[in-house]
């Protein structure tokens, strides 16, 4: 029987046993720190087979080679470089133990590196890595393949890449998720099932990091979108000591107990990891004696996903926008960067069309003068870090989708396959290989089809063709052709009425370009948005389209409510209706000149505060009464507000910026009408010698300006000896310190000292993260902990000073 | 990863940990009150923040022992003088030198925003860039984490950086060198200051299991 049959048949009505943990065992039995577990595996072959032998005693059904960091990159860390012959002999250790009756996997372990887009090493050299360990691996007999505790769904791309390219090999994937349920690299289990399944997985799961309870959500979560089986191999919780040794605080049977709960939640293959024993294993058989697993039951997903999200096409029956922007045709702007190798132009039209409500992206960077074929592949891996939306790759060029649709860490939706034979025969194995989605066109060499019949048969053609390499309906999306309705008016009527029939009879999912119908005619928004709703009537699914385009995306939104897509208007309502509004809010313009100056400082409106003083003083109001009776008492309750944290720093900073650009508008005034506005005090301001940190200085400068005082700013990394002359030369009421170290706060003791030493009596007023008020009184300062309360300590100081005068 | 110097570039820290820079600021989800614009601002410059930032990292593990209560004492040779550090890795065979910056873009760009007097945003930026800077030591810490759960070890969850405690800023010179930080574009001034700004490095411990009850923090 081979072995795909073999495996099928072990998870027929029943769960598939797989081994525990080896590297705590290996340690058990005196592995050293420090040396390569598959050397010593080999120097100690004996111990190898005895625990092999242990779990399938135990009732392991499929064992593990010893092989998890045999990699050229882990094998390099102690020298090592005969990967393939290592990776042999363990194989051939496993296979010996294992006999016939038991399968072999050949263990492929991380790198420890991550894989561009995410890391340095490069995606081809990835897979090279993984595939010269699974050739040692097949020579030595394994039956199959599990890509174990990865962190990096990319790097788990290439090495189930590197597996499937020697051949049809079974092959498990198991990721690896922290206590938040995602990766390292933020990967969710979905978004990595719907990824790896599509990729040609035999089984995807979770291992490590986590003890069996922490699974069973993960579990519970994947198991309603998997077309493969679901594999957990959790940890036996989490290590501790105990008399100088190591233990894993869970035991055979509290361990075994989880497991109907991971059977219940769509486990169908069960193991341990770290610090799980032949006793966990047989624990774990014996409580699943009875068990009934479920067997997925979808045989296929409507679904894409990126590294970081999913999206699954049956639960948004809403429109579904593809942002279309990432296009060069037209656009000067995006050929010039294209031209110049730049994607920052990309980055940012991503970010806007995700902004503005696309929930995929179309990326097309097709254009005389470039390669195409490499533009794509950096687009993608730059999009793949930027942002979280899946992916439409829209190209003609077949090496360019070839090419993209490697590098892409999750599932694509490739734009397009088409009836023409040439591209059709080239396209379909290779989005089949790869697992993409496709877009149907229904165009043949003959041209683009005028009629609904002609577009049907093409459909169904197509569609035949595509099923010889395992596609279902639920891969491919069709789209309805548009043409352009300046030139050919009765052909909406055919584009509409094909979507009506793949959404009505044929069941399949649609797109359209919608903006293609408007070519050529002024106004070209109103005829965009009237046909999408009009296609939407008709069932369309989803929209290539502007998402910048207001008027097309708010007809749209209309259209799924008045067709109950939306229900409840949810979708509508929280789009039109916004966030509740702060209390208080008002209309600038709606008040009184000197309540609008007011409230410019409040707000931080830095914009309107000139005009609003403006205003103030066209009505006759004095400019220093405007200081004196609305700005200071308005930069006061600022600061009242972020003493109580109703306001927090920007806020304050904003109001203080306000407070800083009013005054200065002011000052012209103030001097014509009474002279120059007199200073409360002069401030000198420093960070202390060996302290970099500066904008918390800053902060309090700008909040004692606004209160009216001199401050002279002396900046950072501020010498001793700098600062007793400023204040000789200055003659300063208060003196400001700041350090934000404990080994550079004590340099305040030092100014401080130098200051008494030649005989300089004024105060000094400390202030840093550091710094605290027992540490300030130490030192005969004063303390304040951020710029509002600086002013205070500081008006304090020299009232009481002139009180003294 | 024995011994040798482990480079990230670039750092995969997922995202800017927009909490803490929240946190950072002074927000306070029950009593602080943002109005629409505001609060569309602030993300405006969190992400333009966000854009500016090119996280890099190290890691390096070395054997280490601690003497005579007040040094630690590397495989390298290399001792930092430290009685709370000291006392923090007592029992740890194992210590882990991290480092890691934001670039030197960012620290530029606050600079720059300082100097016209656009205080708001350079404090949004700072608070970006210390956060994330400091979200970055956290996932490297969790990226090693992961790898020595095989051998039955973990991280102390704590960690120390020079200038903190009494760990004296000159150590900076010790963990530039032993983890070649001018791979990633960091060197440290005479005056033990690391350049660019936002750069950090620490060291922690590596135990045999969670023995973490330490608190010794400062």
């Amino acid at each position: 029987m081979g072995i795909r049959n073999r495996f099928q048949k072990l998870l027929k009505g029943k769960v598939l046993i797989l081994d525990g943990a080896m590297g705590t065992e290996l340690q058990k039995r005196g592995l050293p720190t420090g040396v390569s577990p598959e050397v010593w595996c080999l120097e100690h072959p004996e111990i190898l087979t005895s625990i092999h032998r242990s779990y399938i005693e135990a009732g392991a059904q499929a064992i593990y080679t010893c092989t998890f960091g045999g990699n050229r990159l882990k094998l390099a860390e102690y020298g090592l470089s005969a990967v393939k012959e290592i990776n042999e002999k363990l194989a051939a250790l496993a296979r010996k133990a294992a006999g016939r009756e038991v399968i072999v996997l050949g263990d492929l372990g991380p790198t420890g590196r991550f894989i561009e887009p995410f890391g340095e090493i490069p995606f081809e050299e990835a897979v090279a890595v993984f595939k010269e360990q699974a050739e040692g691996l097949l020579k030595g007999g394994v039956d199959g393949f599990v890509i174990e505790t990865m962190m990096d769904i990319q790097e788990a791309r290439a090495a189930l890449i590197a597996v499937k390219e020697l051949g049809d090999h079974i092959t498990l994937v198991t990721m690896t998720y922290e206590s938040d349920g995602r990766t390292l690299n933020g990967t969710d289990p979905i978004s990595a099932l719907i990824t790896l399944q599509a990729l040609g997985a035999d089984a995807v799961g979770c291992n490590c990091s986590a003890g069996p309870a922490e699974m069973v959500p993960w579990i519970t979560k994947m198991k309603p979108y998997a077309t493969v089986p679901l594999v957990a191999k959790p940890n036996a919780g989490l290590p501790r000591m105990e008399a100088g040794h190591t233990v894993f605080d869970m035991e055979a049977e509290a361990f075994a107990s989880f497991a109907p709960h991971l059977v219940e939640a769509g486990a169908n293959i069960l193991g341990g990891c770290c610090g799980t024993t032949p006793a966990h294993i047989a624990s774990l058989k014996g409580k699943l004696r009875n068990a009934e697993p479920r067997p997925p039951w979808r045989k296929a997903l409507g679904a894409v996903s990126s590294h970081r999200s999913f999206f699954v096409f049956e639960e948004h029956p809403t429109l579904t926008v593809i942002g279309e922007r990432i296009n060069p045709t037209g656009k000067k702007e995006l050929q010039a960067a294209l031209r110049e190798g730049s994607m920052g132009l990309i980055r940012q039209m991503a970010k806007e069309q995700e902004e503005q409500g696309a929930r995929l992206l179309d990326v097309n960077v097709g254009m005389p003068g470039i390669d195409e074929v490499s533009t794509l592949r950096r687009a993608v891996l730059t999009l793949s870090t930027s942002t979280t939306l899946p992916l439409v790759l829209d190209s003609p060029n077949v090496e360019a989708i070839e090419h993209a649709l490697r590098v892409y860490p999750g599932r694509a939706i490739i734009n397009s396959i088409s009836g023409e034979r040439e591209k059709l025969a080239r396209l379909l194995p290779v989005v089949a290989k790869y697992g993409a989605m496709f877009i149907l066109l229904p165009i043949t060499d003959g041209g683009v089809p005028q009629k609904k019949e002609e577009r049907i048969a093409v459909i169904r053609s197509v569609f035949r063709e595509a099923r010889r390499y395992g596609f279902a309906k639920d891969d491919i999306v069709v789209d309805g052709l548009v043409l352009t309705v300046a030139a050919e008016q009765d052909a909406v009527r055919e584009t509409l009425d094909t979507i009506a029939w793949c959404h009505e009879h044929f069941r399949v999912k649609t797109v359209l370009g919608i903006s293609n119908v408007s070519f050529g005619l002024p106004e070209r928004r109103w005829i965009n948005a009237a046909f999408i709703a009009m296609a939407q009537r008709e069932g369309l699914d989803l929209a290539i389209i502007n998402p910048a385009s207001p008027e097309v995306m708010a007809v749209q939104r209309a259209a799924d409510v008045l067709l109950a897509k939306d229900r409840g208007a949810v979708v509508y309502l929280s789009h039109f209706s916004g966030a509740p509004k702060r209390a208080q809010e008002t209309a600038l313009s709606s008040l009184h000149p000197e309540e609008r100056v007011k409230a410019c400082i409040l707000e931080g409106e830095r914009e309107s505060i000139e005009t609003a003083i403006s205003a103030s003083l066209e009505r006759g109001t004095n400019p220093h009464d405007l200081v004196n009776n609305v700005m200071i008492p308005a930069i006061v309750e600022v600061g009242e507000r972020y003493s109580r944290r109703e306001f927090f720093l920007p806020q304050l900073l904003a109001s203080a910026e306000t407070m800083k650009k009013g005054l200065a508008y002011l000052e012209p005034f103030l001097v014509e009408s009474a002279g120059e506005r007199a200073l409360k005090g002069t401030i000198i301001m420093a960070t202390v010698q060996g302290d970099i940190h500066d904008i918390g200085k800053n902060i309090v400068a700008l909040m004692l300006r606004n209160h009216g005082f001199n401050v002279l700013d002396l900046g950072k990394d501020v010498p001793a000896e700098k600062i007793i002359e400023a204040i000789r030369k200055a003659q300063p009421q208060v003196v400001g310190l700041s350090a934000l170290m404990t080994t550079t706060m004590v340099m305040m003791k030092e100014v401080i000292s130098a200051a008494r030493n030649a005989g300089l009596s004024t105060p000094f007023l400390l202030g840093g993260a550091v710094v605290s008020p027992a540490y300030a009184r130490e030192l005969g300062a004063y303390y304040a902990k951020d710029g509002v309360e600086a002013v205070k300590v500081v008006e304090k100081l020299i009232s009481s000073d002139k009180k003294h005068e | 990863m024995m011994g040798q110097t482990q480079y990230f570039d670039p750092l995969p820290i997922r995202d800017i940990p927009v909490d803490a820079v929240y946190h950072r600021l002074k927000y306070r989800s029950e009593i602080t009150s943002l109005s629409e614009k505001q609060r569309a601002e602030i993300k405006a410059a969190i992400e333009e923040a966000r854009n500016l930032l090119s996280m890099k990292g190290a890691l390096r593990r070395l054997r280490s022992q601690v003497s005579e209560g007040h040094y630690v004492v590397l495989e390298t040779g290399d001792v930092l003088k430290s009685d709370k550090l000291a006392l923090f890795l007592e029992g740890c065979l194992e210590v882990l030198l991290l480092a890691a910056t934001a670039g030197g873009q960012i620290t530029t760009e606050i600079g720059r925003l300082m100097d016209k007097g656009e205080l708001a945003r350079a404090a949004i930026f700072d608070a970006v860039a210390s956060e994330t800077t400091d979200a970055a030591l956290d996932w490297l810490m969790k990226y090693v984490n992961q790898i020595i759960r095989r051998e039955g070890k973990t991280l102390m969850d704590k960690r120390y950086s020079p200038g903190y405690g009494d760990l004296g800023l000159e150590n900076q010179v010790i963990f530039h060198r032993l983890l070649h930080l001018d791979r990633i574009g960091v060197n440290v001034s005479s005056r033990f200051i690391l350049i660019p700004e936002k750069s950090v490095t620490a060291v922690t411990g590596i135990t045999e299991g969670t023995e973490k009850g330490r608190s010794n923090w400062v």
